[in-house]
């Protein structure tokens, strides 16, 4: 960079003379560590803490001043003494410096492709504790699929759609260059499961200097074999140059509240068929249905047998917590004459919305530089974490969810009758658990807080130490060992007692992952004439192992109450076992640039991997790319408006891939886990899919387009483009015959398309010196098409993608959008009427009742700033999917949602209806009159999905923060505090638009690929809080 | 100082450097049995276990179909549907499901057939799996029809393999006991103990290979008498089973319920709480012959709660004790309506219709504690035995011969012979003694020989008397019973009247009357379209419970 940047002019040689001043920001802050340099030499300072410099240059100099994220001005002396600089902040599209594929700083005017920067203070506001989460809505084409989970689920990121038919769609994570696994640790399926949570939780956002987002291929090319779903790399905050100790404190205080979106029927209460319960068994049997009489506050008659007032009762308000996170961070940053250094700690502690439940996280940063010998530094980067959480609940299958067995209590049950004894717990006096009914499965929520243990330890590591050798100013050359890696304690307990499982279980394992990486890189720039020429070759060797050590997978019973450990269990129950996963990959990469008068670029990249997954016969795979960049606005300077500053467009075309999965190629047997008559036996471990020895990996190629546009100084700034993405030689399980042995075999047949635009406006409509109004809106449209699946029925099911309720699956189908929503549909006649019998509803063929992904997606953030105040607003939206609801399928099964309110009156509480439709054996009218309960339990037992899809689109109000930073002038009565901004912040606090009944539309069992299904999910919560930040 | 610092860089970057070596073995997993040191022997006895059925399929195809078809068991509470002829493709696909997956019988004799054949090493463990791939494959035609065979478990070659006819399977699997009879030789296979069956001793598997022989030739009746013939000829003089001894079967030692090691048809009994009980039509034909072992195999199960008390599991590990064995006396077993019916007071099917003790609304609450559920000494104990040929049923089947003119010889005395080995078989369930002393207090000779004197051979009605005695010992094996019921028509079986009024799956065209094949999981119409398509071409009524299996003509 220093070469790319560095002009070799003449030096003057003239009186020297010492210039003084303040190098201040646009609204007059001090810009501190700031770099001052004497055009044309070494000869530098750094501002210090009140943005002062101090230099002696010749009285004719030119100083140079440049900051990280401002535009580098030069600015003449002139035989000044004193000379102040106001520095103006960078435009993206002009001359800023970015961090590309492999961590190579390349200028933005250079790239041939989309790339979008989002600085580190997006994240800090408004925070969501999971980075990734915390991108929704900022860059046009990345589709953020937040799961209501708290800070211990998970999030999912795909840019410019999926791109892999059942592997792998989120992209490369890359912190300070160290490659970052963010794999989902556990997610509820059809049969229910925590959210285990992901890695970007692990990143304090007080840590982040910023996030550059490589969108397509073309920009991730580098990263071969993993490049093919775009790259985030997250540059951690270092000291700087010149930069004095300084020691920031971050505090950040949220409460959160449930965002509650039920709104189902109060008129009806706990009971069937229209009946009050006055008995114990009437109140058992209708425990979760609110199918009985009218809520007229008169007495009945509980599970316990006490007598209560039969009036609705808000369960959520009576049994859940106002949530509290608190993240507080601390760091020291600074300089000496060989080193930049920061340091930095923070502590996160969330208390969850779930009684009993919570997060702790603790975490150190470190981003240092030494400079070792003249021209050579060591880098070392580390960012260490620990955290605990405990209390996860269930997701998807009603049994185990916390959430779910408080949503369908009938309408007059009040959850605090479950308490039990004095403990609270739930349990009964012989310490079982309490339920209110006849159905195990239908849990006690204080049970499944307090009783039923979910906790989950975690440390991780992510480092690397890079020596850089700058060789020249032209060449230098470099090494780094990088590793991530992560030890999960993962231990779920259900105690003696449980109602569905009396004798107990555990399952408690640790889990070991990490990735080695070792690489080297040697990087030529230099500039002849009017070309400038830019080449770089390096290697990696990269080792990926995965090892499980269950000490018991669901192991029972316990022998001793109240012991739950696994020495506690009898040993044959036990089932201990451990799994290892490892693969190597080993590449080689080079890159050639080449400029031309600044204004028209063209960048090659190649890479080659080994596979160790592969065979060795077939393992080798070369990934090319080539972009052109052309600034056409400084070919044509002349001819155009000085208002047109700034134009350029882009074209890249590249190959990348999703990587491959190990032990894919061979066969497997397992010792089954019993024996027959004393004598073991042994089958497949496969998991019925048939290995292919001559697999391949996924192979992506995509083209984009692109413009960047700026006028009037940078005030108003545009970014467009197109792309075409193919994936073919996806690798699929595509279905075989199960009378082959296997009912599927691993093929590399898959095939799919995306394209889609992105745009991105942002403009400042207002800048002043007093006040600013910055307005940024991005857009993106995202259109798929499965081409092939490989099988005889053009369709395969997506893995987890099958509802615990109402019969519906997400499948890719052949000649349609990636994820289609497949269940039942009324039965009707040719007229569209609905065929009835005895007067019920009955299902109809299975269709496509939707598409599971966001054609649309999009983000607009308006920052005011008036002084030292701030408000900063982000809306987020997105478009064009559907959602089936299972938990409005459960409200209607147990006659909570307001549509089932059909035919029930106070004076009629069982309802009739009399359907409109045909009666199908008579082929007339219906004349058949059934009790409510009857119709809409007949739609439910029917599994008519149709009744359930919704339209997904939404409007949110995602981020709000209201802040003051205090000038300097009020802070030097406080002495040794340099920086003090308070803000008030909120986060999720509005839902604008949206369609779905009783839940939030970004609700989902998962996020896996498995999308467009949503049942029993966690309540969204809204944040409200404060952040204080002090700097000395 | 300046070496030192250049040796730091060097050795990082020879880290980096050090290239693209050789993979070696990391993808090969460590934790994890492969190819190359599998014992096949162990995959083989997945294979002869999995061949029986678990409790997946025996619940679905097994219980809720073909016992019901047949009437030997009925379920009012939990699976009426499947009494009025439902089809519901998980249960009427769960027996296919034995092609695939950790249950893979199919797969897993084919591969071990596949490795052994041509090692003159593994001579007798390569035709023990030549009989056991016949048994296997046999199990699955008769229930479905054409089948993938030639090309089944061979998945590296053939994802998507053909249906081979019946009339060809039977050809070629007929053959193949023929070729591996006479191949076995004597002495004890590799494979030792890993075979369940016989502890791989070949002199038994040729007896066994020569009894599965006669069973399948036996099956041809209806539709190739002179193959029928052939085969039942040849059976017999290559050596069948002599006594109870030679019986194939299974032994479940140390069986429990919360896993596959249990006796699959058993663990179904002792599962869930009435979930089976005996037939009224299967409880009088006991009765009315004064069967003395209607004792073996029905009991009036103890109830806690009005209902059948069944928690094994975390009693005894699947063992029952003798406080759950019940009432197994003659004069207390009762059977149930299986027309059909449930216990749904104000449902058209209701059992109230046709039992009035059930209009009493105490008695309907708790009428599990009158009616008779498998014995727990013998069918429904998870550690019992699973009879896969028995020697009792060879004998019948001779009788049959004899009267069909295949052979000569007294059909009388075969039949005898038979009746005299079902008694006895019981002393082959482990835990049998205490129902044997209620059924046979003089001993299962003399049970037999009375019974005999009772209810002796008549010639007139030789096929009914052979064929319900087979019925009654083929008792816990419902693939077997259904098959043998279709071949021969006996016993004589009314449909469920109610399947008329339900109307959901048999029609008017089909007589409303009681399946005669299972369909074809729905996931091989959509994967395997083409050769399914070819083999639903082939049949006269299409891939429903009515088309009829080839061997089963009208």
């Amino acid at each position: 960079m220093v070469a790319v940047c560095m002009l070799f002019a003449t030096t003057i040689f003239a009186q020297g003379i010492t210039v003084k001043g303040t190098v201040t920001d646009a609204s007059g802050e001090p810009v501190i560590g700031a770099t001052v340099k004497q055009q044309g030499s070494t000869n530098g300072v750094v501002t210090n803490v009140d943005g002062n410099y101090s230099i002696d240059v010749p009285s004719a100099a030119k100083l140079e001043i440049s900051y990280v994220g401002f535009k580098t001005q030069v600015v003449p002396v002139r035989g000044r003494a004193s000379v102040p600089v106001k520095m103006q902040e960078e435009s993206t599209a002009i001359d800023e410096v970015v961090v590309t594929a492999l961590g190579i700083k390349r200028q933005a005017r250079s790239l041939g492709y989309s790339t979008t920067k989002v600085d580190g203070d997006e994240f800090t506001m408004a925070r969501d504790p999971n980075i990734g989460n915390a991108l929704s809505g900022k860059v046009a084409g990345v589709s953020v699929a937040g799961n209501a989970t708290g800070s211990m689920g998970s999030s999912r990121v795909v840019i410019r759609g999926n791109s892999s038919i059942s592997g792998n769609n989120q992209p490369l994570y890359v912190i300070d260059g160290v490659p970052f696994d963010n794999s989902n640790q556990g997610s509820a399926g059809q049969w229910g499961g925590s959210d285990m949570g992901d890695g970007l939780s692990n990143i304090n956002a007080d840590d982040i200097e910023s996030i550059q987002v490589l969108k397509g291929a073309a920009a991730s090319a580098l990263y071969g074999f993993r490049g093919g779903n775009g790259a985030i790399l997250i540059t951690t905050k270092s000291g700087h140059k010149g930069q004095p100790v300084s020691v920031d404190v971050n505090e950040n205080l949220t409460f959160n509240n449930i965002y509650d979106y039920r709104d189902w029927q109060k008129e009806f209460g706990l009971g069937l068929e229209g009946q009050k319960p006055t008995s114990i068994n009437a109140a058992k049997a209708g425990e979760s249905n609110s199918w009985g009489g009218y809520l007229d506050g008169s007495d009945a008659t509980n599970f316990l047998g006490n007598t209560y007032k039969y009036s609705y009762i808000n369960n959520w308000k009576n049994f859940y917590n106002t949530g509290v996170t608190t993240n507080t961070s601390v760091a020291v940053s600074g300089s000496d004459k060989d080193i930049t250094y920061r340091l930095g700690v923070y502590y996160n502690k969330e208390k969850s919305i779930l009684p009993g439940a919570g997060t702790h996280q603790l975490g150190f940063n470190t981003n240092t530089t030494y400079k070792i010998f003249k021209n050579l530094s060591a880098i070392v980067t580390a960012n260490y974490t620990e955290d605990k959480s405990n209390g996860r609940s269930n997701l998807s299958d009603g049994n185990g969810n916390t959430n779910a067995s408080l949503l369908y209590r009938g309408n007059s049950f009040d959850v605090r009758w479950l308490k039990g004894t004095s403990a609270g717990w739930g349990t009964n006096a012989d310490g079982s658990e309490m339920i209110g009914g006849t159905n195990v499965y239908f849990n006690n929520p204080y049970w499944l807080q307090y009783r039923k243990t979910n906790d989950m330890d975690r440390n991780r590591l992510t480092g690397s130490l890079t020596m850089k050798w700058d060789i020249t100013s032209w060449l230098y050359l470099q090494g780094a060992v990088q590793r991530d890696g992560y030890n999960i304690e993962f231990r779920q307990v259900q105690p003696k007692g449980a109602a569905a499982d009396p004798s107990g279980w555990l399952t408690e394992y640790e889990k070991n992952f990490h990735e080695t990486n070792y690489n080297f890189l040697l990087n030529f720039n230099k500039e002849f004439g009017d070309w400038s020429v830019g080449a770089s070759f390096g290697g990696n060797k990269m080792y990926n192992e995965t090892k499980y050590f269950y000490t018991s997978n669901g192991g029972r019973p316990f022998t001793i109450d109240g012991l739950w450990s696994v020495n506690n269990i009898t040993a044959s129950g036990q089932k201990p076992y451990k799994s290892f996963v490892r693969y190597r990959v080993n590449s080689l990469y080079g890159t050639f640039d080449l400029g031309w008068k600044n204004q028209v670029f063209l960048n090659v990249t190649g890479r080659n991997d080994w596979f160790s997954t592969l065979s060795p016969d077939n393992n080798s795979y070369f990934y090319p790319s080539a972009t052109l960049s052309w600034v056409f606005t400084d070919s044509f300077r002349k001819a155009l408006p000085n208002w047109f500053d700034f134009g350029k467009l882009r074209l890249g075309y590249a190959f990348a891939s999703n990587g491959t999965s190990a032990y894919q190629t061979l066969m497997y047997y397992k010792l089954n886990s019993f024996t027959v008559n004393g004598v073991q036996t042994a089958t497949q471990n496969n998991d019925n899919s048939y290995p292919n020895a001559d697999l391949k990996p996924v192979h992506i190629s995509e083209f984009e387009v692109g413009m960047n546009l700026s006028f009037f100084q940078s005030r108003l700034n545009f970014d467009m483009d197109y792309y075409y993405k193919k994936t073919t030689d996806d690798i699929l399980p595509v279905s075989t015959s199960s009378a082959s042995g296997y009912g599927s075999a691993y093929m590399n047949i898959g095939e799919i398309r995306n394209s889609g635009f992105e745009f991105m406006v942002d403009g400042y409509p207002i800048r002043n010196n007093n006040f600013s109004w910055n307005s940024t809106f991005n857009i993106a449209n995202n259109s798929s098409k499965v081409l092939n699946v490989g099988s005889d029925t053009k369709r395969i099911s997506v893995s987890g993608g099958s509802s615990r309720n109402g019969n519906v699956t997400v499948y890719q189908v052949v000649g349609m959008p990636y994820a289609e929503i497949i269940g039942n549909t009324y039965k009707r006649n040719s007229n569209g009427e609905l065929l009835l019998k005895n007067g019920l509803p009955q299902a109809g063929d299975q269709k496509v009742l939707g598409n599971a992904v966001y054609k649309w997606t999009g983000g607009w953030r308006n920052t005011l700033s008036y002084k030292g105040f701030n408000l900063s607003m982000l809306l987020d939206f997105k478009f064009g999917a559907k959602l089936f609801s299972g938990t409005n399928y459960e409200l209607y099964y147990y006659g909570m949602h307001k549509n089932t309110l059909t035919g029930r009156t106070a004076s009629n509480p069982a309802g009739s209806i009399t359907a409109a439709g045909i009666d199908e054996a008579t082929g007339k009218a219906n004349t058949v009159t059934v009790t409510s309960q009857d119709y809409y339990r007949a739609v439910c037992d029917a599994n008519i999905a149709e009744e359930f899809v919704y339209s997904a689109d939404f409007i949110k109000l995602r981020e709000l923060s209201f802040g003051y930073t205090f000038p300097k002038s009020m802070l030097s009565h406080l002495g040794f505090v340099k920086g003090l901004s308070l803000s008030l912040v909120g986060r999720n606090l509005w839902t604008i638009l949206k369609h779905t009944p009783n839940i939030d539309p970004e609700s989902a069992i998962n996020n896996s690929n498995a999308q467009g299904l949503e049942l029993n999910g966690y309540p969204t919560t809204r944040s409200v809080g404060f952040n204080l930040n002090i700097k000395f | 100082m300046k070496t030192y610092k250049y040796l730091a860089l060097a050795s990082v970057l020879a880290l980096g450097l050090a290239g693209c070596s050789d993979f070696g073995d990391t993808n090969v997993n460590p934790e994890s049995i492969n190819e190359d040191n599998v014992p096949y022997a162990m995959v083989f006895s997945n294979a002869q276990h999995q061949a029986l059925g678990s409790d997946w399929d025996m619940w679905r195809t097994g219980c809720i179909y073909c016992e019901q078809f047949t009437q030997q068991l009925v379920s009012l509470d939990w699976w009426p549907y499947y009494t009025r002829y439902e089809w519901s493709d998980g249960y009427s696909g769960s027996y296919w499901d034995v092609f695939d997956g950790d249950r893979g019988a199919m797969r897993d004799v084919t591969t071990c057939y596949d490795k052994w054949a041509g090692n003159a090493d593994m001579k007798i463990d390569y035709n023990i799996a030549r009989v056991m791939r016949v048994y296997a494959f046999s199990k699955m035609t008769d229930l479905y029809g054409d089948i993938p065979y030639s090309q089944a478990g061979r998945p590296a070659k053939y994802p998507y393999p053909v249906y081979d006819t019946q009339e060809s399977i039977y050809k070629s699997m007929l053959a193949e006991l023929d070729s591996a009879q006479a191949n076995l030789g004597s002495g004890t296979a590799k494979m030792g103990n890993q075979d369940l069956y016989y502890n791989g001793d070949a002199a038994s598997w040729k007896k066994f290979a020569n009894s599965l022989m006669l069973r399948l030739a036996m099956r041809l009746v209806k539709v190739d008498q002179a193959t029928a013939k052939e085969y039942a000829v040849k059976a017999l003089a290559n050596g069948l089973m002599t006594s109870n001894s030679d019986n194939c079967k299974l032994a479940h030692a140390g069986g429990t319920t919360s896993n596959d090691s249990s006796e699959p048809f058993a663990k179904i009994q002792a599962h869930e709480d009435r979930e089976f009980y005996l037939t009224d039509g299967f409880v009088n034909m006991l009765k009315g012959t004064n069967d003395p072992r209607i004792s073996l195999i029905g009991t009036i199960a103890p109830s806690k709660d009005g209902k059948q008390y069944t928690d094994i599991q975390s009693n005894t590990g699947g063992v029952w004790t003798s406080h759950d064995y019940g009432d197994m006396t003659f004069a207390s077993q009762k059977g149930l309506p299986s027309g059909g019916y449930n216990i749904v007071e104000n449902s058209q099917y209701f059992v109230g219709k046709v039992d009035k003790a059930f209009n009493d609304s105490a008695y309907l609450a708790n009428y599990g504690r009158y009616y008779s559920s498998p014995n727990r000494c013998t069918y429904a104990d998870p550690t019992g035995t699973t009879f896969i040929v028995t020697y009792a049923q060879t004998e019948f089947l001779l009788a049959e011969a004899v009267y069909r003119g295949y052979i000569s010889g007294s059909a009388k005395a075969y039949y005898d012979a038979g009746v005299k080995a079902a008694f006895e078989q019981y002393s082959q369930f482990p835990n049998a003694s205490s129902a044997i002393s209620v059924a046979f207090p003089d001993g299962a000779d003399a049970a037999a020989a009375a019974y005999l004197a009772a209810n002796p051979f008549d010639n007139s009605k030789a096929l009914e008397q052979i064929n319900t005695q087979y019925y009654i010992n083929s008792f816990g094996d419902p693939y077997e019973v259904f098959s043998n019921w279709r071949r021969s028509g006996y016993p004589v079986l009314a449909p469920a009247p109610m399947a008329k009024l339900d109307g959901e799956c048999a029609t008017a065209s089909d007589g409303y009357s009681i399946p005669r094949r299972f369909r074809y999981p729905t996931s091989e119409s959509q994967v395997n379209a083409t050769n399914y398509g070819t083999a639903v071409g082939r049949m006269t009524n299409g891939d429903t419970f009515y088309s009829r299996v080839w061997w089963d003509a009208k």
